[in-house]
C-alpha cells in the first residue's frame, strides 16, 4: 500500500535529486521545487485518508493515528501553501526541511518503540532548527540558537531516561514494557516525561517557546505551535497511556499539577504582554496545558477528549498565527496597533477573531466543544474542584483574548493609503484563512466522548 | 403550521444580504434590509401564534447528544414575543445613531436578534448555550465598537467578564446535568431528574441561581449593568434591557423552578429576601443618579428584582405575575431608553442637572415621556399594573414581609416623577432655546411601544393565556 509516510519520504529524496539536476542545468527558477513540495504534501494527505498509516517493525498505528496524522497533513498543506504565497525566492532547503519535519511529526505518532520515538523527535527538531532560522536576521539567529541548545539538552535527558527504562524493563517496545519496581526505572519514566514535555511546552519546560515563537517567521511559528506541539502531546498519550503501565492516582496527580501550573502560568503571563505575537505564544502554551489536563486522567475518556482538544487548538493556533502574519507584514506589532487590522484585510481580521474565539473556548467554534469534552471527562471522574479552577482561569483568559479583539476597533476610520499590500498574494492567503476558519466550525463532526 | 426554523431563517437571510451588500457594493441600504427582515420575522411570528408552530430536530453529533432542536416549551411564547418584536422597535434609534461601519453593526444586531429568538426555542442544552454565547459576543462588540467613546473600552470589558462568568457557571450546571442524566436534551432531563442525587441538585440549582443573578441582575453582581447601559448605543440598550436581562429570568424558571421545584422550595425565603434587598438597594441607588439613562438602568434592576421575588414565590399567582412583568417591563423600559436616546439627541446631554423646562419646546416628547413614566409606576390600565399586583399577591401568600417591595414602588414614584419634573417642568435653560420637537417617525416609534403597553394593560389575559408553567 502507498502510505502517506512512503510518499513523503520518497518525495523528499526525489526532490533533492531534482534540485541537484536543476543546479546542474543552471535553472534559477525554484518554483518547480516549491510546487512539487505542495503536490507531495497534498498527495500524502489524500493517501492518508484512503490508505491509513503504515505498520512496519517499529511503527504501528493505533485507533487515533489516522485522524491525528490526517489533520497534521491538512495543516501542513495549508501552512506550506501560505508559506509559498508569502515568501518569494526562498531556498529549496526550506522545502526539504518542511517535508521532513512533517514526516517526523507523523512518525512520532506512529512510533511503537523508544528508539523510533527518539529518532522521530530528533527528525522534527533538527528540521525545525532550520525552519526557525528561515529568512535569517539577528533575532532569528538568537531564537534558533536558544532552540538548538535547549532542545539538545532535553533530548539528551530523554535518551538517558530511555536507557534507564531499558535497564529496568529489558525492552524498549511499547507493547512489551512491564512495570518494574526498581528506582532507576521510575526515574527513567520521569526523564522521558521531561523530554516529551519540552516538545509540548509544558511548564516548567516551556522557557524556549515564547522566545522561539516570537523570533521566527510567523508561518514557522504556526508550524511549531500546531504540528510540532500536537506531535509532542500525542506522543505523551502513546507513551503514558499505551506503553507504561503507570496509571495510578499519584501519576495522575503529578500530571494534573504540571498541567494546571502550565495553564495558570501561561495565562497570567499572557495578560501582561504588549506584543501580540508574544501574547499568542503564551496562549498557545496554555492550550497545551488544557490538553495535558485531559491526558492526565490516563483513561480512555480522557484520551478521547485530549485527542479532540489537540485537534481544535492546532487548527486555531495555525489560523491565528497565519492571520497574524498578514498583519505583521504591515508592522502591527503591539496591541495598541491592532486597530489597523481591519483596514489591512477584512477576511484575515474575521478569521483572526474566530480563531481567538476558539482559543478562548467560546461557541460555536470547536474550541468550545474541545473544552466541553475535557470538562465532561473531568467531571465524570469527580474532579469538581479542578473544573472550578479551570473555569476560573478560562474566565481570566477571556480578559486578554477579548482585550485584543476590542483593540481592533472597526469604527474608527483610518488612512489606508500608506499600506503596501500585494493584492494577488493576499487573495491566496485569505483563501487559506477561510479554509482554516471553516475547519473551526466543521471540525465538530470529529468530537467523540 | 409554521416551522420554527422560519423565525431563524429570515434573520439569517438578512445577515447574508448584509454581507453580500458589503462585498458586492449593492445599491440597497442596510436600513432597508434590517427593517424588512425584522418586520417579516414579526409577521411570521404573529401568523404562527394564530395557526400554530411546528418544532424541528436535527441530530448533529450523536456522540455527545448535540442536536439542533427547536421546540416551544410552556413559557416560550411571552419571551419570544419580546425577542421578536423589541429589536425591531428599537431600530429607528439605530438609524439615527450609527454612522460608522453600518453593515457590521447590523450584522451583529441581526446575529443577536437571531440568537435571542433561538435561545427561547432551543430544547437541546448545547445549542441553547451556543446561542446564549453568540448573544454575549455580539453584544460585547456592539458596546466595544459603537458605544460612547470615553467609556466603551471599560464598559464592554466589564460586561464581558460578568456575563461570561455567568455563562461558565451555567455551563457547569449543564455539564453536571449531562454527567448524571446522560443527555443534553431538555425533555430527557426533565423526565429523569430523579437520577440526580440530592446534593448535586443543590449544586446545579446554586449554579443556575448565580447565572440568573448575574444576567437579571441582582444585588451583589449587578454593577456591570449601569455601565453597559450608559455606554451602549440606544438600540443596544433597548435590546439589553428589553430582552437580554430576561434571559436570566428564563433560565431561572426553566432550570430551577420547573426542573427542581423541591430545591427551590428549600431556599425560598433566602431568595425572596435577596430580591427584597435588591429592591431597596436599587431604588435608593436610582434616586441618587443624575444621568437619566443610569437612572433607568437602576430602575430596571428594581423591576427584575420584583420578577425574582415573583418567581421565588413558587405559586401560580407569583409566577404568572413575574412573566407578565417581564413582558410588560420589556416594552416600557425599551420605550424609556428610546426616550433617553432622543433626549441626548435633542439636547446633547442626559444629565438631569443641566436639563429643565423642555415642556414648552417639545410637547409631544413630553407626552410620551410622562406616559412611559406612569406606565412604569404601575398605573391601572397600563401593563405594569396587573403584573405588579400579581407578583405582590403571590409573594404575600408565602412571605408576608415581601410587601416591603411596595416601599420600592413608592420610592420609584418619587425619583421618576422628580426626573420628569427636572427634565420638563422647571424654567427653560437658555441653551435649549432652539431645539425642535420630535419628528413624525420618532412619534411613530414611540406609539408602537405605547400600543403594546396599553393592549397588555387592558387585556393582560391574552398574555396570561399564552403560557403554562410546564417544560
Amino acid at each position: 500500500m502507498i502510505n502517506a509516510e512512503y510518499i513523503l519520504f520518497g518525495g523528499v529524496l526525489a526532490l533533492i535529486l531534482i534540485d541537484l539536476l536543476r543546479l546542474r542545468l543552471k535553472i534559477n527558477n525554484k518554483n518547480i521545487i516549491h510546487f512539487l513540495t505542495l503536490a507531495i504534501l497534498i498527495a500524502a494527505f489524500i493517501a492518508e485518508i484512503i490508505f491509513g498509516n503504515m505498520n512496519v517493525s517499529f511503527f504501528s498505528s493505533t485507533q487515533y493515528s489516522q485522524f491525528v496524522n490526517g489533520f497534521i497533513l491538512f495543516l501542513a498543506v495549508v501552512i506550506y501553501a501560505f508559506l509559498m504565497s508569502d515568501s518569494k525566492d526562498y531556498s529549496t532547503t526550506i522545502d526539504f526541511l518542511f517535508i521532513l519535519a512533517t514526516l517526523g511529526a507523523m512518525l512520532v505518532i506512529l512510533s511503537s518503540n523508544f528508539i523510533s520515538l527518539v529518532i522521530a523527535i530528533e527528525m522534527i527538531s533538527i528540521s525545525s532548527y532550520g525552519l526557525v532560522f528561515f529568512q535569517k536576521n539577528n533575532r532569528r539567529m538568537e531564537g534558533a540558537t536558544k532552540y538548538v541548545s535547549l532542545s539538545f539538552i532535553s533530548i539528551v535527558i530523554m535518551i538517558f531516561g530511555v536507557s534507564l527504562v531499558y535497564g529496568g524493563a529489558g525492552t524498549l517496545s511499547f507493547t512489551q514494557l512491564t512495570s518494574v519496581d526498581y528506582i532507576p526505572f521510575i526515574a527513567g519514566v520521569g526523564l522521558v516525561m521531561v523530554g516529551l514535555a519540552f516538545k509540548s511546552t509544558i511548564v516548567p519546560f516551556h522557557m524556549w517557546a515564547p522566545d522561539v515563537y516570537e523570533a521566527s517567521n510567523s508561518v514557522v511559528t504556526a508550524f511549531l505551535s500546531s504540528i510540532s506541539k500536537a506531535a509532542g502531546l500525542v506522543a505523551m498519550i502513546r507513551v503514558f497511556f499505551f506503553a507504561f503501565p503507570v496509571s495510578s492516582p499519584f501519576v495522575s496527580m503529578m500530571f494534573i499539577i504540571l498541567a494546571v501550573s502550565t495553564i495558570f502560568f501561561a495565562s497570567f503571563l499572557a495578560t501582561v504582554q504588549e506584543r501580540i505575537k508574544r501574547l499568542l505564544a503564551y496562549s498557545s502554551i496554555a492550550q497545551a496545558g488544557f490538553a495535558f489536563v485531559a491526558i492526565a486522567l490516563l483513561n480512555y475518556i480522557g484520551i478521547q477528549a485530549a485527542i479532540f482538544y489537540i485537534f481544535t487548538f492546532a487548527i486555531a493556533d495555525a489560523l491565528v498565527f497565519l492571520a497574524y502574519k498578514i498583519f505583521e507584514d504591515q508592522k502591527i506589532i503591539y496591541k495598541k496597533d491592532a486597530a489597523k487590522m481591519f483596514s489591512i484585510s477584512k477576511i484575515a481580521t474575521v478569521g483572526f477573531f474566530i480563531g481567538i474565539l476558539s482559543l478562548a473556548g467560546l461557541p460555536p467554534t470547536i474550541g468550545f466543544f474541545g473544552k466541553l469534552a475535557i470538562f465532561v471527562a473531568l467531571l465524570a471522574h469527580g474532579y469538581v474542584y479542578l473544573v472550578v479552577a479551570l473555569f476560573a482561569i478560562i474566565l481570566f483568559s477571556t480578559f486578554y483574548y477579548f482585550g485584543l479583539l476590542r483593540d481592533t476597533d472597526v469604527t474608527e476610520v483610518r488612512d489606508t493609503q500608506k499600506l503596501n499590500i500585494k493584492i494577488s498574494s493576499l487573495r491566496v492567503k485569505e483563501a487559506l484563512i477561510i479554509i482554516l476558519t471553516l475547519a473551526l466550525f466543521v471540525g465538530v463532526i470529529f468530537v467523540n466522548f | 403550521m409554521i416551522e420554527l426554523t422560519g423565525l431563524l431563517i429570515l434573520p439569517a437571510i438578512g445577515i447574508i444580504a448584509l454581507i453580500l451588500k458589503k462585498v458586492l457594493h449593492l445599491a440597497i441600504s442596510e436600513e432597508k434590509i434590517v427593517t424588512s427582515v425584522t418586520i417579516a420575522t414579526a409577521m411570521v411570528f404573529f401568523l404562527g401564534l394564530i395557526i400554530g408552530f411546528q418544532g424541528i430536530s436535527i441530530t448533529l453529533v450523536n456522540a455527545i447528544d448535540f442536536s439542533f432542536t427547536l421546540q416551544l416549551n410552556g413559557i416560550s411564547i411571552p419571551f419570544l414575543l419580546l425577542a421578536v418584536v423589541l429589536p425591531g422597535l428599537g431600530l429607528w434609534s439605530a438609524y439615527k445613531e450609527i454612522k460608522e461601519n453600518k453593515a457590521l453593526f447590523y450584522i451583529f444586531y441581526l446575529l443577536s436578534y437571531l440568537s435571542l429568538i433561538a435561545v427561547f426555542m432551543s430544547s437541546n442544552l448545547i445549542s441553547f448555550f451556543i446561542f446564549w454565547e453568540i448573544i454575549l459576543i455580539s453584544f460585547f462588540f456592539i458596546i466595544a465598537f459603537w458605544g460612547e467613546r470615553e467609556t466603551k473600552r471599560k464598559a464592554s470589558m466589564k460586561f464581558l467578564i460578568f456575563t461570561q462568568f455567568g455563562s461558565m457557571v451555567l455551563l457547569g450546571a449543564f455539564i453536571l446535568l449531562y454527567v448524571y442524566t446522560g443527555s443534553f436534551s431538555l425533555n430527557t432531563i426533565a423526565s429523569s431528574t430523579a437520577l440526580i442525587p440530592i446534593q448535586i441538585q443543590d449544586v446545579i440549582f446554586f449554579f443556575v441561581i448565580i447565572a440568573a443573578i448575574i444576567k437579571m441582575p441582582l444585588f451583589p453582581l449587578h454593577s456591570w449593568l449601569p455601565d453597559a447601559h450608559t455606554s451602549a448605543p440606544t438600540a443596544g440598550s433597548v435590546l439589553l434591557a428589553g430582552v437580554l436581562l430576561k434571559l436570566g429570568a428564563y433560565v431561572l424558571i426553566l432550570f430551577a423552578v420547573l426542573l427542581f421545584p423541591g430545591v427551590v422550595k428549600t431556599f425560598q425565603v433566602p431568595l425572596i429576601i435577596l430580591g427584597l434587598f435588591t429592591v431597596l438597594y436599587s431604588t435608593f441607588a436610582a434616586s441618587a443618579q443624575k444621568d437619566f439613562k443610569r437612572l433607568i438602568a437602576y430602575s430596571s434592576i428594581f423591576y427584575m428584582a420584583l420578577v425574582f421575588i415573583g418567581i421565588a414565590s413558587l405559586n401560580s399567582l407569583g409566577e404568572t405575575g413575574a412573566i407578565v412583568l417581564i413582558v410588560s417591563h420589556g416594552f416600557i423600559v425599551g420605550m424609556l431608553f428610546v426616550l433617553a436616546g432622543m433626549l441626548k439627541e435633542k439636547t446633547g446631554t442626559r444629565d438631569l442637572d443641566k436639563l429643565g423646562g423642555l415642556m414648552s419646546r417639545i410637547p409631544m416628547y413630553a407626552f410620551f415621556l410622562v406616559l412611559a413614566i406612569i406606565a412604569t409606576l404601575g398605573v391601572p390600565g397600563l401593563s405594569n399594573f396587573p403584573a405588579e399586583l400579581l407578583v405582590l399577591l403571590g409573594a404575600y401568600a408565602v412571605y408576608p414581609l415581601s410587601l416591603l417591595a411596595l416601599v420600592g414602588v413608592l420610592i420609584a414614584t418619587n425619583y421618576y416623577l422628580s426626573a420628569a419634573k427636572r427634565i420638563l417642568f422647571d424654567s427653560l435653560k437658555k441653551t435649549f432655546g432652539k431645539i425642535t420637537d420630535i419628528s413624525a417617525l420618532d412619534a411613530l416609534q414611540l406609539s408602537l411601544f405605547t400600543i403594546f403597553i396599553v393592549v397588555l394593560g387592558v387585556m393582560p389575559s391574552i398574555l396570561i393565556n399564552s403560557f403554562n408553567l410546564t417544560i
